[in-house]
């Protein structure tokens, strides 16, 4: 499915010989993504938190004030999945639009991302709940443990099936209530595998005191080169070689310190 | 690669002479290259395992075969061209002709061209096993019933006018994968079907993994590939020129064993390039252009991402509100053509139908494939005879690499099979005969059978053994498209 997604992303965004309801979500997706990454960078730019942290009360720099956990935590990650997570989802929205009836395209796109993201809103509630586990480890050891952690999962036949799962397509129902819950179901099924094939480098993410922005930008482009690569295995193999060498970096300088 | 003396010639095995020896030495070559061992890429067993094997432990080139995808035509096309050298050293070793060539199974020709050549029906005497024969085959085909030719016509493919497209002639755009869901009509019709007909629950042939390993396979990618170049013989067709076609690379073995490496763009001209020919067929055509994506030249030419120029957009206007069951019975499924979504696929063109109508059959899966190949008819009246249904005949479906596809190798993707067929003339021919309203259609799905070769006209007819104990295949999606 990966190229019929592929060529449904540049398909959706070309300029259409009809009126394309697609193009304006595509877009409205895109600008959601960007404004993400406007809010990461001008959040973490001039500092560095975490979104356990934040949970958690910790201090931080930033515009959001301290100790208003859980919420501004579940606002930060969901900006973190939107800016992180959506771009390689983009694809299967556009899936979703060329295979609906063109004047239900947007609702079913919409449908779709919006399961998709209630998933990871789900896998991020566990990830603040289990966070507390960790409260009292040094944060250079936690990053470091994350990283290590999320290397070995690269290399799990676990991890290639999750990501295989990112790309199966789902039948879609052409209207009425049965169209509407088969788009849930296949936002739900497609974010359940993406939370599989990604919840590692998210925790790293999560975990990730200092250079918020660098890991942001660095887990991005791990996970869409994994999930529109021609070569996923070799992507993985790639992704495993870098959060190894920077678990080793970490740990180092964790030692150095 | 290139040759200076005369081509080999490929010859129809059912029209050679009675003293030709093509298919004795072919049958003894067999014999020969069974005895190699596995380890050897001019053995039997390697050769097999180069297009898919089940063994856990692979070697160099193993699991290579391309399906679902537009290297499907020319990484077979390379395949059975080294076959060939290895069988003809083999031949040309045991004293044999020089010029032997692969000869090809034209079962489109109808008749008892559309049986199993009899070379490979029998099991031998005892102790004298025939090389050919392959016990695991559909019943029925070892004792000469024929193909239908539902399944063996390539009339569809060659009138195909392009050649990149999943409703084309030689399926969608890809990256190298096993079987990557972007089927062509000559991959689907006849050389699934025939796949799976030969092969039937369990058999070789219906196994990508084991298939190259039954003697008929060659003969059967041989006229597949003479299919591509009677295709590719009409003027107003083109193969691909798209640098990512052209340039992909593929490995086989040659004769000695040695690894060779050759990229589609070798294998455009079979006589100027590879040295062989097809009996019966045209000339020749001109030597295709050196250089890729000529801007004369722009039916199918891809260069840029997205749909190539000869696939118009696509517009879903009616599905299936539920994946139905299939069991080797018929099934009926009901699809309401939304008014909304007509009406803005037709806007300006004032018709009753759009310039085209395509169905889709999409996210396909099952645990084992069945071996079956259903026709897809589409408003098939109840109780129709087998000549009503060949009028309301939009295509086939079968499931040759279904179990690839759900578990994949390698790099792909796991996936339902999906295949879109165009039906513009059978829409049209249906409006004129009242039997489209525009806003209703049913596509029925029946079962397929092997026919008596002396009674083509039941080649729509449901087969005498039906029964719904196949191996469930659930068909996710039927769409109608207008383009």
């Amino acid at each position: 499915m990966i190229l019929e997604l592929r060529a449904g992303v540049s398909g959706a965004l070309r300029r259409p010989a009809r009126p394309s309801p697609e193009r304006a979500v595509m877009l409205g997706v895109g600008v959601a993504i960007g404004a993400a990454w406007v809010v990461a960078v001008s959040m973490f730019g001039s500092g560095a938190m975490s979104i356990t942290g934040l949970a958690m009360g910790a201090s931080m720099t930033g515009s959001m004030p301290a100790g208003t956990a859980p919420g501004p935590a579940m606002l930060m990650w969901t900006m973190m999945v939107v800016a992180m997570m959506l771009p390689a989802t983009l694809p299967a929205v556009a899936y979703v639009g060329s295979r609906t009836l063109r004047w239900r395209r947007r609702r079913a796109m919409v449908t779709f991302v919006a399961a998709y993201l209630l998933v990871w809103l789900g896998a991020g509630l566990m990830l603040l709940v289990v966070s507390q586990a960790w409260a009292r480890v040094r944060e250079d050891v936690l990053l470091c443990l994350a990283l290590l952690v999320a290397t070995a999962w690269q290399l799990t036949t676990d991890k290639r099936r999750a990501l295989r799962d990112c790309h199966r397509s789902f039948p879609l129902a052409p209207r009425g209530w049965d169209a509407t819950r088969s788009e849930l179901r296949f936002g739900l099924r497609n974010g359940y595998a993406c939370v599989r094939s990604c919840w590692a480098m998210m925790v790293v993410m999560a975990v990730a005191t200092s250079a918020t922005v660098f890991w942001m930008a660095t887990l991005t482009a791990l996970v869409s080169a994994e999930k529109l690569s021609r070569r996923p295995r070799q992507a993985i193999r790639m992704s495993a070689w870098l959060l190894a060498g920077a678990a080793v970096i970490v740990g180092v300088s964790g030692l150095a310190g | 690669m290139n040759t200076s003396t005369a081509p080999y010639v490929r010859k129809n095995v059912w029209t050679l002479p009675s003293a030709d020896p093509t298919v004795a030495e072919y049958s003894a070559a067999v014999a020969t290259m069974m005895t190699r061992p596995a380890s050897d890429p001019t053995s039997w067993t390697y050769q097999a395992a180069m297009h898919g094997t089940h063994a856990t432990s692979t070697r160099p080139l193993w699991n290579g075969c391309q399906h679902g995808t537009w290297f499907f035509l020319a990484w077979h096309r390379l395949f059975i061209y080294y076959f060939e050298k290895i069988v003809r050293a083999a031949v040309v070793g045991a004293g044999g002709s020089t010029g032997w060539a692969l000869p090809f199974w034209d079962y489109g020709a109808g008749g008892e061209q559309a049986t199993l050549p009899n070379a490979f029906r029998g099991a031998g005497p005892a102790g004298h096993p025939n090389p050919l024969h392959v016990a695991k085959r559909r019943p029925g085909i070892n004792t000469g019933l024929a193909l239908p030719t539902a399944v063996t016509s390539a009339a569809r493919a060659l009138a195909r006018p392009g050649f990149v497209g999943t409703a084309q002639f030689g399926g969608g755009i890809t990256g190298v994968g096993q079987f990557s869901g972007q089927y062509g009509e000559v991959e689907t019709t006849p050389h699934n079907d025939v796949h799976d007909f030969v092969g039937g629950n369990g058999g070789v042939m219906a196994d990508p993994q084991q298939a190259a390993a039954d003697p008929i396979f060659w003969l059967h990618h041989a006229n597949i590939d003479r299919l591509w170049y009677l295709w590719s013989s009409d003027p107003a067709h083109t193969d691909p020129s798209d640098p990512r076609w052209t340039g992909q690379k593929f490995s086989f073995f040659d004769a000695n064993g040695t690894q060779v490496q050759h990229t589609p763009a070798d294998v455009l001209d079979i006589v100027g390039q590879l040295g062989y020919e097809y009996e019966g067929a045209p000339p020749a055509p001109p030597a295709p252009p050196a250089a890729p994506a000529a801007p004369t030249a722009p039916r199918v030419a891809v260069s840029s991402p997205g749909p190539p120029a000869s696939e118009p957009e696509r517009e879903p206007v009616g599905g299936s509100t539920e994946p139905v069951q299939l069991t080797g019975v018929p099934a009926t499924v009901e699809i309401e053509i939304d008014e909304r979504a007509a009406s803005a696929a037709l806007a300006g063109s004032g018709g009753t139908l759009p310039d085209h109508v395509y169905l889709s059959v999409s996210d396909i899966e099952g645990e084992q494939n069945p071996g079956s190949v259903y026709g897809m008819y589409v408003n098939l009246p109840a109780q129709a005879s087998p000549q009503v249904a060949e009028s309301h005949h939009a295509g086939n479906l079968s499931f040759f690499g279904l179990e690839r596809a759900r578990e994949p190798q390698g790099d792909e993707p796991a996936h339902g099979l999906a295949f879109t067929r165009e039906i513009t003339a059978l829409a049209n021919k249906l409006v004129s005969d009242g039997e489209w309203d525009g806003t209703h259609v049913t596509v029925t799905f029946r079962p397929l059978g092997l026919i008596p070769h002396d009674q083509p006209e039941l080649s729509h007819a449901l087969p005498d053994d039906l029964s719904s104990d196949d191996p469930p295949v659930t068909v996710g999606s039927v769409t109608i498209l207008y383009g």
